[in-house]
């Protein structure tokens, strides 16, 4: 352990991401220009072959649909992982300087008291603490790249699980071939350079895009009907719903689909997670504060809803002024990283939640900030743990007491009881504060990606966590107006 | 019969973009294919290297092979604007 640098060039990374998302762009306009293409061809041709031709054009548009899709949501998923790398190796050379100075300074002070001195080693070895617990922080530097790069490579492989599932153990050239193959276009190449494809040839290419999108789906010039694409899923999800056998798969089947669902299904497993925290949270808060009552409170009962609770932290931590909040910058890494999730996007409504959080991050390690998600979460969990250790200290401590006693929830003397109540508070704020900042991937997961699964080996699966998240949503949130 | 009718140069038009769209998304494959490998080299970690070059090797394949389908379609597209126009149009 020291101060070694995590391996890896974030600046070729970026380098080759603005590559990748340059690729994306033109995909998207790829994409339309296949929809007008075949629209054109498709609007006045009638017979058999247009018919076969309009499922063809669907499952095209599909592919080149998928393909923008995956590659420029793996593009910033990678992208984030730059950024954890390049703040590793930026906060790991500036823990060196740091060492070193205070080496050079105990260097110093030594150096000028008489030999033998008993102040030596004690200069000394405090040296070596501080220099210790900065090396301490730099493998804790070390270690969150790995967790990210971890993280970064299961969604970069459920980006490849869209063309070629379970390629894991595949060699490159392995799942170039298993494209080849399913895509069936094998040998026709050589024969378009030669232009001397045959029809029988090219229907046999497009056999597969012809199987991609059911006929009810298709509109009539060749485009994909999503909302009908989604239905079909929703279809599918019912009558395996009423089979037991498949339902008794459901729960392995989540469990895979996290791990290799496209992005887009990455991102709402994780919703989904979220959600089902959310759910879990609501459920378990009253009966926590019933215990909490006979723990630690005066009063009998708790009256208040879960979204009431929230509503009063809300109300209270809003009295937190910024001489409050400039109390919790006497640590820097915490006041820039509060700093920093204020910037990133919390909108007004959501501004509550980082307030409240200083009041509930007090066991924030305890509970759901011990294990970050992952490496897109990194930002809002380094904010939420900031802050979660700015509570730890003594203005924040009094604040936490002082919110909750002023909201009747604990009494004056209690100074124990009142962690469950944070706990869940904390979970729900997180859970609800996830929710929010991928609600356009949710909304883009329903009307565009959903249906890219029909065909896929997991339908199931995923249309399990797409009524999850869309319950949730619709029973939850505009009641928390998180949004 | 497969095709009953149509206006052939409608349809012709249609080939066309279909063929321009197509050398366009076969044309993405190298930027996915050598910039995932520039990726991989700079990841530092091999997991994520190894990942990356799976996504390069199955996303570079698979935008050829959609090219390579788009231009079949269009060749279609094309062949049945020219069987109608023979036989008349409409």
């Amino acid at each position: 352990m020291g101060f070694e640098l995590p391996p890896g060039d974030p600046d070729a990374i970026q380098s080759a991401l603005n590559s990748w998302a340059s690729v994306a762009a033109d995909l998207k306009t790829q994409e339309s220009a296949t929809q007008s293409g075949f629209a054109a061809a498709l609007g006045t041709w009638t017979g058999a072959r247009a018919d076969d031709f309009r499922a063809v054009s669907a499952g095209l548009q599909l592919q080149v649909h998928e393909a923008q899709a995956t590659i420029e949501e793996t593009a910033a998923q990678l992208r984030n992982y730059a950024a954890v790398l390049r703040n590793a190796i930026e906060e790991i050379k500036h823990l060196q300087s740091l060492a070193n100075a205070r080496q050079a300074s105990a260097d110093t002070q030594t150096n000028k008291l008489p030999a033998g001195s008993t102040q030596i080693d004690e200069i000394q070895q405090h040296a070596a603490m501080y220099v210790g617990s900065l090396m301490q922080q730099a493998e804790t530097l070390r270690q969150n790249v790995r967790k990210a790069a971890e993280a970064t490579a299961g969604v970069v492989d459920a980006g490849t699980s869209v063309v070629v599932p379970a390629a894991q153990h595949l060699t490159p050239a392995e799942i170039a071939r298993r494209v080849d193959q399913s895509t069936g276009v094998v040998g026709i190449q050589q024969a378009i350079n030669g232009n001397s494809l045959t029809a029988d040839q090219a229907w046999a290419a497009l056999n597969s895009a012809a199987k991609e999108v059911p006929g009810k789906a298709v509109n009539p010039d060749g485009s994909i009907n999503w909302e009908e694409l989604s239905k079909e899923l929703t279809e599918v999800e019912q009558e395996e719903a009423e089979n037991p056998a498949k339902k008794a798969l459901d729960g392995a089947l989540d469990l895979w689909t996290l791990s290799t669902a496209p992005p887009s299904g990455w991102a709402l497993a994780r919703l989904a997670e979220a959600a089902r925290n959310f759910h879990n949270a609501e459920s378990a808060l009253p009966p926590d504060l019933a215990r909490l009552n006979a723990a630690a409170l005066d009063r009998p009962t708790i009256s208040m809803s879960p979204d009431e609770l929230l509503d009063s932290i809300e109300r209270d931590m809003s009295r937190l002024t910024p001489a409050d909040e400039a109390a919790f910058a006497a640590n820097a890494d915490v006041s820039e990283a509060t700093e920093s999730l204020l910037r990133n996007g919390l909108p007004a409504s959501a501004d509550w939640l980082v307030k409240g959080s200083v009041a509930l991050g007090a066991i924030g390690d305890v509970w759901t900030l011990a294990d970050p998600h992952s490496a897109t979460d990194d930002k809002v969990d380094a904010g939420l743990n900031a802050v979660g250790l700015a509570a730890t200290t003594e203005t924040g401590t009094t604040l936490i007491t002082g919110g909750l006693e002023a909201t009747g929830l604990i009494a004056a003397d209690a100074t124990v009881g009142w962690v469950p109540v944070v706990g869940w508070g904390l979970v729900a704020g997180t859970a609800g504060y996830e929710l929010w900042k991928h609600r356009e991937a949710v909304g883009n997961f329903v009307t565009h990606t959903v249906p890219n699964f029909v065909t896929n080996t997991v339908p199931h699966a995923v249309s399990g966590a797409v009524h999850a998240v869309g319950s949730f949503v619709s029973d939850h949130i505009p009641h928390v107006h998180l949004w | 019969v497969g095709n009953v009718g149509g206006d052939p140069s409608r349809m012709t038009g249609g080939a066309a973009a279909l063929h321009k769209a197509a050398a366009a998304v076969s044309s993405a494959h190298t930027a996915i294919g050598s910039d995932g490998a520039r990726a991989a080299g700079a990841a530092g970690d091999p997991t994520l290297a190894a990942a990356l070059s799976r996504f390069a090797a199955a996303w570079s394949t698979m935008l050829v092979d959609t090219g390579t389908q788009l231009r079949a379609a269009s060749q279609l597209a094309a062949n049945a604007a020219q069987d109608l126009a023979t036989a008349g149009g409409h």
